[in-house]
């Protein structure tokens, strides 16, 4: 591992799992870093973390969903766009830790649909076939709604307030 | 009679009809969780949100059955026919079975209503080849998507829970019936 990997994984350090992080040890410095490990010994000690799983189970159930419908033929059913499916993933890869509890459906129009919460409260958000994203949050307290914005815009705090009301 | 997506006019059912939608599982779980096709969502046995799409609201229409003209027997005849098109396409059975119907009056999809008062969804007769029951559902007002999502709630809780398809009559009612239903309803209205 060279300096600029150590630094990315430093970077990143909420996807991976640090607990049993590989030591490094510095001899000269001027001659970089040195591993004192094997490379299976790295590969085994950087589990991903609890967050990176899930977000990588997301991206994979919405990837093999998408192909599946694709696949179907059934009268009617069309895959996600290459639109639909780009602004999924940034939604998945932007969400933030804690907020990763989701069902995940897509519909038999390609559109997507990222539900939380239950019947008596809710927060959807919905992308339709040319990317654009859209939210509903109903609670007791009131509704909040959100339109015609990319899956980059998407208020993460407000959705992280509703996930944290409800625990 | 109502303006719908494309120009054409309809006409719309009888806020005092019962529609049905009619609900299928395919044989093969095909998706990650085994979802779809299976239009259910076994936690509330209500219709899945995700299969009101807003495609078909605002273009194609959320499809319907009209259930003073449709019957048991058609709607358990269904599947085999889906199967068979499959087939015709050159396509290998899909296991196709029927679920159960939701259920519903017409009046409790017209009553949703916006702030404003005005209806949001309107329930067409739209007869096809296939059947001549067919009618849809779809957006009566121009929405953003977020009200979409608030709509289609609405809307799902109106379909209500999936029954068996036996709630169906066995056949669908004849002319003669329902010129009889006409005949009583013109004379409630006459001497009220």
């Amino acid at each position: 591992m060279n300096a600029r990997c150590y630094n990315e994984v430093v970077d990143d350090l909420d996807r991976w799992d640090t607990k049993s992080f590989l030591s490094l040890r510095g001899g000269d410095f001027a001659q970089g870093w040195k591993i004192h490990k094997s490379a299976d010994s790295v590969r085994r000690l950087l589990k991903p973390g609890q967050t990176y799983s899930k977000r990588s189970m997301k991206l994979a159930q919405l990837r093999s969903d998408a192909a599946a419908l694709g696949k179907l033929g059934f009268e009617e059913t069309t895959p996600p766009s290459a639109l639909a499916m780009r602004s999924a993933e940034t939604l998945i890869n932007g969400l933030w830790e804690g907020c990763l509890d989701f069902n995940l459906e897509v519909s038999h129009d390609g559109e997507i649909n990222f539900l939380f919460g239950d019947h008596a409260e809710l927060f959807h958000i919905h992308i339709d076939e040319n990317g654009i994203l859209s939210f509903y949050c109903k609670r007791a307290e009131g509704e909040t709604f959100g339109d015609d914005m990319s899956a980059g815009e998407f208020p993460n705090k407000s959705l992280l307030s509703f996930v944290d009301r409800r625990k | 009679m109502g303006a719908i997506p494309g120009g054409a006019a309809r006409a719309l059912v009888d806020d005092a009809e019962d529609v049905c939608r009619l609900c299928y599982k395919a044989g093969v779980p095909i998706t990650i969780d085994g979802k779809y096709p299976d239009e259910i969502d076994p936690e509330t046995n209500m219709i899945r949100v995700g299969q009101i799409s807003k495609q078909d609201l605002t273009r194609r229409g959320f499809s319907l059955q009209r259930t003073s003209l449709y019957s048991r027997r058609k709607a358990l005849a269904e599947p085999a026919r889906r199967e068979q098109l499959r087939s015709e396409k050159g396509k290998g059975p899909a296991g196709f079975v029927l679920k159960g119907v939701l259920l519903t009056r017409v009046g409790r999809v017209h009553n949703i209503v916006d702030g404003t008062g005005a209806k949001v969804f309107s329930v067409y007769a739209t007869p096809n080849d296939e059947s001549e029951a067919h009618a849809e559902i779809l957006f009566d007002i121009t929405v953003p998507n977020s009200e979409f999502l608030k709509w289609r709630l609405e809307l799902r809780d109106a379909l209500g829970i999936l029954r068996p398809a036996t709630v169906l009559p066995s056949e669908p009612r004849s002319l003669k019936q329902r010129l009889g239903d006409l005949c009583e309803l013109i004379g409630a209205l006459l001497f009220r």
